[in-house]
């Protein structure tokens, strides 16, 4: 019975890798397009190769036996910093002078102040994750909202606007999900492999959004010279 | 999982579901939503500069065909009369001369609205006519080539040489450039304009956000009614460059 029960809870974890592992597809067509499409989506296309880093990471240290909590805690600065990164690239920081710096501190100044100051940086930082979820959700709220107006084509082929409808799908999840994994902390082991599980079936379904938008980057104009 | 554990678990997968439905149909009817805009957006700015294109030609063919024919008749008039005095005669040759400025001036203003040339021979003929014209009025130089290119109906023909026209008047008026350089082509599936000065440029983002520039603004008109793209690469000091790209539809 337990080495049954040790096989189910094998399986959910390879299934949790193998749907982690989508987010290769979307970094490989990124780095693929890169040099065709510019530098508009570099932030983004960066912030994809660090959490493929972090699944092979993760995955070299779960089997090793270690905790997966060092990379992880690292992975979610950097994955903010980019993401806000990105959003300055779109521009959503140009009405407000000094707010992209400022966003930048409070995100390094909360994080280190849960990792080192308040718990330790060998804890899940879950107050972090929940408030630059929540950063990140409302940004993207902003910008596709901007571009409901001000897009003249196919919203379905903005890369913009794909790459927020995930950000906004992916990061409402993971506030939920972090808010009830924080509630489920003192629960038993198969509540919170359940509960993470459900976030790797958005994970999965939030990287095919972002394969396909990272596909519908515009080519670089090719304009004419005078010579 | 006990019993507390699978309630909490319900309550997780309950949440997700209601989130998900809210999410889902927030982004389906942003969708929806935008595209009804779009399609009304682009009807408007079709009926609107439709109705200019016509006001247009009307104007310039009342211009061409009537004012024009009833000057000339006046002029003919005119010279018919045998003046009794040297006085007389002077007064007449002046008369013909200011009908004579008058006619050529209606001529110009009746092309400028709606030139004959591209009714009659298509956009290219137009454009190169509007280029000869355009030099012998400016400093700028300016160098047009073509090749490839489709036989377009007359309206998309219209928004061709309207957003030309557009370029050059704008780097004549804008860019203190000294050279302009116009490709047209057909391109697969596409017609491309690609337009390069030497001018001292813009922020095109700027431009753009702050609404400046009509001109800037008819280009994106015609452009969307052409259901094309309109890429710009400017930066000041550094001179414009164009490129529009229109579908090619059957």
């Amino acid at each position: 019975m337990i080495k049954l029960v040790f096989i189910f809870i094998s399986m959910k974890y390879y299934l949790v890798v193998i749907f982690s592992s989508s987010i290769f597809i979307g970094t490989l067509i990124g780095w693929l397009r890169f040099k065709k499409a510019g530098p508009a989506f570099f932030p983004f296309i960066i912030c994809l190769s660090v959490a493929s880093l972090n699944e092979i990471v993760s995955f070299v240290m779960t089997v090793k036996g270690y905790s997966t909590a060092y990379n992880n805690n690292i992975y979610v600065l950097l994955e903010a910093l980019l993401i806000t990164w990105q959003f300055k690239k779109w521009g959503f920081f140009n009405q407000y002078k000094g707010a992209y710096q400022a966003v930048m501190i409070i995100i390094g100044i909360t994080w280190v102040a849960e990792n080192f100051l308040i718990y330790k940086i060998s804890a899940v930082s879950f107050y972090f994750r929940i408030g630059y979820s929540f950063i990140i959700v409302l940004m993207s709220i902003h910008i596709n909202n901007n571009l409901i107006l001000t897009f003249r084509n196919n919203l379905l082929k903005s890369p913009e606007f794909l790459i927020c409808s995930g950000f906004i799908i992916y990061f409402t999840y993971k506030i939920l999900i972090e808010a009830f994994w924080l509630y489920g902390l003192n629960a038993g082991r198969d509540f919170r492999i359940n509960v993470y599980l459900l976030l790797t079936w958005i994970n999965l379904f939030v990287n095919l959004i972002y394969a396909a938008a990272l596909l519908w980057i515009p080519k670089k104009p090719q304009h004419i010279t005078l010579s | 999982m006990d019993t507390k554990e699978t309630t909490a678990y319900h309550a997780v997968l309950i949440a997700a579901a209601v989130i998900g439905t809210i999410i889902a149909y927030f982004i389906i009817s942003i969708i929806r939503q935008q595209r009804k805009h779009r399609r009304l957006y682009k009807a408007k700015i079709e009926a609107e500069i439709t109705t200019l294109e016509k006001e247009r030609a009307r104007v310039a063919a009342d211009l061409h065909d009537e004012l024009g024919p009833t000057l000339s008749a006046a002029k003919f008039k005119l010279g018919s009369i045998e003046g009794v005095t040297g006085e007389d005669e002077k007064m007449i040759t002046d008369a013909i001369k200011y009908i004579d400025t008058i006619l050529q001036q209606v001529r110009h203003i009746a092309n400028d609205l709606m030139p004959n040339t591209l009714l009659r021979n298509g956009p290219i003929s137009a454009i190169e006519e509007f280029i000869d014209h355009m030099t012998g009025n400016s400093s700028l130089k300016i160098s047009f080539h073509h090749t490839n290119i489709p036989g377009l109906p007359q309206s998309q023909a219209v928004h061709v040489y309207r957003i030309i026209q557009e370029i050059i008047h704008n780097t004549v008026k804008h860019a203190g450039a000294r050279e302009l350089k116009i490709e047209l082509y057909g391109n697969k599936n596409k017609l491309i304009i690609a337009t390069a000065d030497d001018g001292k440029g813009f922020n095109y983002n700027t431009m753009h956000k702050e609404n400046n520039g009509l001109g800037l603004s008819n280009l994106r008109s015609r452009t969307d009614i052409l259901s094309g793209q309109i890429l710009v690469s400017s930066r000041p000091g550094k001179g414009t460059q164009f490129t529009i790209e229109i579908p090619l539809f059957g």
